[in-house]
C-alpha cells in the first residue's frame, strides 16, 4: 500500500465535490484526506486527494476520475517533487505543571498559540505532513480536547503546470 | 426569438431530431405537456403504464437503432420510478436522455410534495446529469446531454429541470444536432505490435462484447475473423453483430455460453478483445482468464483497460476505427489444427434433448426463429429464458437481439419490447420472458394494446423463478426458498382483459398453432408455454470458477 496525492482540477459547479466523492464511494477507493476550494481562476476549483492503495488502484482512480464530465486534469504529485502542506490546529488544557514543556515544544516546531487562556491555549502548525505527525506524537501525551487537521493541499515545483495560463 | 422553456425543451427536441419520447405526466411536468400538445405534429409522445416502463422503452428505442431515446416524466416518485431502467442503460451503455421535472426553484430543497434530489440518487448510474436552473440555460444543457449520452462511450444522462424554469422567458437560438465528436488517435506503433502479435498467432480467438454493436463494426469484425482465421466468442451483449452462423463463430462465452467458446479462451494463445469489459459472467476467475494467452484489449473507454483482467496490449479507441487500421496490416492466414480442435470440441458440445410430448425452451424457441423469420427482433426479460434465449435464437443481425446484460434487470422486457416495436414498427418483435420477469411489468399490455403494436410475447412458464431454483438445486441442497411460486394466473384471460389475445400451450402442437395465430394479429398477444421446473440452462460454469469445471448435465 502506498500513499498517492492526486491533484483534480474541476469546474467550479455544485455537485462537483459530490460527483467525485461518490465516484470514490461506488468504485471502493480509497480517500484518506480531502480538500477543496476555488483557485484564481473562479470557474476552477482544485480537489487534493489523498488516497492509499497499489498502481492497479492508482491507475483505475486516475482514468475513473478523468471520466467524469467536470474533471479538467487529474494529476499525481510526485512526493519527491512537490510541495505538500497541511494545517493543524490543536487545543489542549494545561495547568502550571506543563506550561512552559507545551511552550517548549510550540517554540520548536515553530508552530503558533492562537487562542489562549488561563487553563487552554489552541495551537496552529503549518507544514509537511510528517511534521505535523511529529507535533501530534510529541504532543500526545499532553490533555489534547481539540484537533483538527486540513487535509493535504500540494503542488509541483518549479515552473511546470502553470495550467491556468496555459490555453486551457 | 423568445419562448417559455417548455417551448424551448420542444425546440430542442426537434432540432436534435427527436420525433419519439416515451414518458409519464405529472404535476411538475404540466408545462412541458402542455408544449407537447402544442408540438405533437413534430414529437410523438408515448405514454406508457409506469415510468419504469417509459424508461426501457427508451432504452429498447436506442438499442434497436442506435439513436438517443428519450424518457420524460414528473418529479418525486415519477423520478424514483426511472432509476432501474438509467441504471440499466449505464450498465450497458445506451444512449438515453432522461428528462425529470421538478418542484419550482424556490420549493427546492423544502421537502417538498414530490420532490426528490433525483440528480443525487442517478449520480452513480449515469454519464452525468444537470439541474437547469436558469431557463437561459436550457436549451444549452439539453444539447450537452445529447452530446454527452452519443460521444465516446454512450450512455444515460438526466437532465431535472424545475417547473420554474419551464415557464419563464428566454431567447431562443437554434443550434445543429449534437454529434459524437469522439475522434480516434491511433498509435502506429502499438497497432503494428497488436498486428504481429495476431500474425503470429497459432491459437487465437478473438472474444468480443456490446462495443462492436455501439460502434457498428460488425463488418469490420467479421473481415478479421476471416483474414486472419480467428474464432470468435460473443458476449450476450454482442448476440447478433457478427452472425452466429459463421464458420469463425464459436457461440456465446460466459456463465452459460457453450463449452467450445469457454474452452477455446482457455487454450487460445492470443486473444483480442474488442468491446467488451470482461465482466465477471465471463472472467469469473479474472487471473485464470486466457490463462496462456497474450491479451490485447480494444476498447473505446480507457478505464476498462486493465479494469478486471490485465491485460499485454491495448488500442484505446472507437473499435470501428481501430479494427479499420488493424486490417490492412493482418495476413491471410488459416489455423487448420485449431480450427480442427475447435470443430471437434464443437462436436462434443452440450446438446439439449428433443422432447415429442412435453415443451423444451430449446425447442419452443427454435421453433419460434423458424416461424418468425430471419428479421425478427427478440427481446428479453431476465432469466433462464434470457440464456436459452442468448444460447438458441438464431443471432443474424445486429441490434436484433435486445437484452439487459449488466444490470440484469428482471422487468425490462416489456417495455424495451416496445420501445423496440415503435422505433421499428415495420419489424417483427418478438418479446421472451419468463413468469417472474413477466409479473413484474405486464401492466406495459396496455400500452401495447393502446398503440397496437404486434408485439409477441413468449412465456416460458415454470412456476418457480428459475434461475434462482436452479442454483438452490446445484448448491443450497434443493432448499427452494421463496422461488416455488405457483401462481394461479391465467394468462390467456389476463390478456383478454387488457385488450390483448392470449393462448396457453402445452405441446408443440399447440404452440405451432398459436404462433401462426399470433403472427396474424395486429395487435399483441401472449403466449404462455408450460415447461417442467427442473429446466436447467446449460453448460453452466459457477461463479468463480473456471470451464475445468464446467458443468454439462
Amino acid at each position: 500500500m502506498k500513499k498517492y496525492v492526486l491533484s483534480i482540477l474541476v469546474d467550479n459547479h455544485a455537485n462537483v465535490m459530490a460527483r467525485v466523492a461518490s465516484l470514490f464511494a461506488r468504485r471502493r477507493f480509497n480517500m484518506s484526506s480531502v480538500t477543496a476550494a476555488t483557485t484564481c481562476d473562479p470557474t476552477v476549483s482544485v480537489i487534493s486527494i489523498v488516497t492509499e492503495g497499489d498502481e492497479h488502484n492508482l491507475e483505475q482512480i486516475i482514468k475513473q476520475t478523468r471520466k467524469l464530465q467536470e474533471v479538467k486534469e487529474v494529476t499525481v504529485l510526485p512526493p519527491d517533487e512537490s510541495l505538500l502542506y497541511e494545517m493543524l490546529i490543536l487545543k489542549l488544557a494545561f495547568g502550571e505543571a506543563n506550561i512552559s514543556s507545551l511552550r517548549d515544544i510550540v517554540e520548536v516546531y515553530r508552530a503558533k498559540i492562537i487562542d489562549l487562556t488561563s487553563s487552554s491555549m489552541v495551537v496552529e502548525l503549518t507544514g509537511k505532513p510528517s511534521k505535523i505527525d511529529g507535533f501530534l506524537e510529541v504532543m500526545s501525551p499532553y490533555n489534547i480536547l481539540e484537533m483538527c487537521r486540513s487535509g493535504i493541499i500540494g503542488m509541483s515545483r518549479g515552473n511546470q503546470s502553470d495550467w491556468w495560463k496555459s490555453g486551457r | 426569438m423568445k419562448l417559455n422553456g417548455s417551448e424551448i425543451f420542444c425546440e430542442v427536441l426537434v432540432e436534435q431530431g427527436v420525433d419519439t419520447i416515451f414518458g409519464y405526466p405529472g404535476g411538475a411536468v404540466l408545462n412541458l405537456y402542455d408544449a407537447l400538445y402544442k408540438y405533437q405534429d413534430r414529437i410523438r409522445h408515448i405514454i406508457m403504464a409506469h415510468e419504469q416502463g417509459a424508461a426501457h422503452a427508451a432504452d429498447g428505442y436506442a438499442r434497436a437503432t442506435g439513436r438517443t431515446g428519450v424518457v420524460l416524466v414528473t418529479s418525486g416518485p415519477g423520478a424514483t420510478n426511472l432509476v432501474t431502467g438509467v441504471a440499466t442503460a449505464y450498465m450497458d451503455s445506451t444512449p438515453m436522455v432522461a428528462i425529470t421535472g421538478n418542484v419550482p426553484t424556490s420549493l427546492m430543497g423544502q421537502d417538498s410534495f414530490q420532490e426528490v434530489y433525483i440528480t443525487g440518487i442517478t449520480m452513480p448510474i449515469t454519464k452525468h446529469n444537470f439541474v437547469v436552473d436558469r431557463v437561459e440555460d436550457l436549451a444549452d444543457t439539453l444539447r450537452e446531454a445529447f452530446r454527452i449520452a452519443q460521444t465516446g462511450r454512450k450512455g444515460p444522462v438526466l437532465v431535472d429541470i424545475p417547473k420554474d424554469v419551464t415557464s419563464a422567458l428566454a431567447e431562443f437560438l437554434p443550434a445543429a444536432p449534437a454529434r459524437n465528436e469522439y475522434h480516434t488517435e491511433i498509435d502506429i506503433d502499438s497497432l503494428d505490435k497488436v498486428a504481429a502479435i495476431i500474425n503470429g498467432a497459432q491459437r487465437p480467438v478473438i472474444y468480443y462484447g456490446g462495443g462492436i454493436g455501439a460502434s457498428g463494426a460488425g463488418e469490420e469484425l467479421a473481415a478479421l475473423m476471416h483474414k486472419a482465421g480467428m474464432p470468435g466468442a460473443y458476449t450476450v451483449m454482442a448476440a447478433g453483430v457478427v452472425s452466429s452462423e459463421d464458420p469463425y463463430s464459436l457461440g456465446l462465452v460466459g456463465m452459460h455460453g457453450c463449452r467450445t467458446s469457454n474452452l477455446a479462451l482457455d487454450h487460445a494463445d492470443v486473444i483480442l478483445a474488442a468491446g467488451t469489459r470482461f465482466s465477471d459472467r465471463v472472467a469469473s476467475v479474472p487471473d485464470e482468464f486466457g490463462r496462456r494467452a497474450r491479451i490485447i484489449q480494444i476498447d473505446i473507454d480507457p478505464s476498462e483497460v486493465n479494469k478486471n483482467v490485465m491485460v499485454d496490449f491495448s488500442l484505446v479507441g472507437d473499435v470501428k476505427d481501430v479494427l479499420q487500421a488493424l486490417l490492412p496490416r493482418i495476413q491471410h492466414t488459416e489455423h487448420k489444427e485449431w480450427m480442427e480442435t475447435i470443430a471437434r470440441w464443437k462436436e462434443e458440445d452440450y446438446r439439449p434433448e428433443d422432447s415429442d410430448t412435453v415443451l423444451k425452451p430449446h425447442q419452443v424457441i427454435r421453433k419460434l426463429c423458424e416461424m418468425a423469420g430471419e428479421d425478427a427482433i427478440f427481446v428479453t426479460d431476465v432469466g433462464q429464458h434470457q440464456m436459452w434465449a442468448a444460447q438458441y435464437v438464431r443471432h443474424l443481425k445486429s441490434r436484433h437481439f435486445i437484452s439487459s446484460g449488466g444490470l440484469g434487470t428482471m422487468g425490462f422486457g416489456y417495455g424495451a419490447a416496445i420501445g423496440t416495436q415503435i422505433a421499428c414498427p415495420q419489424a417483427r418483435v418478438i418479446h421472451i420472458t419468463g413468469d417472474g420477469s413477466f409479473h413484474m411489468n405486464l401492466n406495459e399490455a396496455c400500452t401495447a394494446v393502446s398503440y397496437q403494436l404486434p408485439i409477441i410475447t413468449i412465456i416460458l412458464d415454470n412456476r418457480v423463478l428459475g434461475m434462482v431454483r436452479q442454483w438452490q438445486t446445484s448448491f443450497y441442497g434443493q432448499r427452494y426458498s421463496c422461488t416455488t411460486l405457483d401462481r394461479r394466473t391465467d394468462y390467456a384471460k389476463v390478456a383478454e382483459g387488457f385488450g390483448a389475445r392470449g393462448f396457453q400451450c402445452e405441446n408443440m402442437a399447440e404452440f405451432e398453432n398459436a404462433l401462426s395465430e399470433a403472427l396474424k394479429c395486429t395487435g399483441p398477444v401472449w403466449i404462455a408455454c408450460s415447461i417442467d421446473r427442473d429446466e436447467k440452462v446449460l453448460p453452466m460454469i459457477p461463479g468463480g470458477c473456471t470451464c475445468d469445471s464446467i458443468i454439462m448435465e
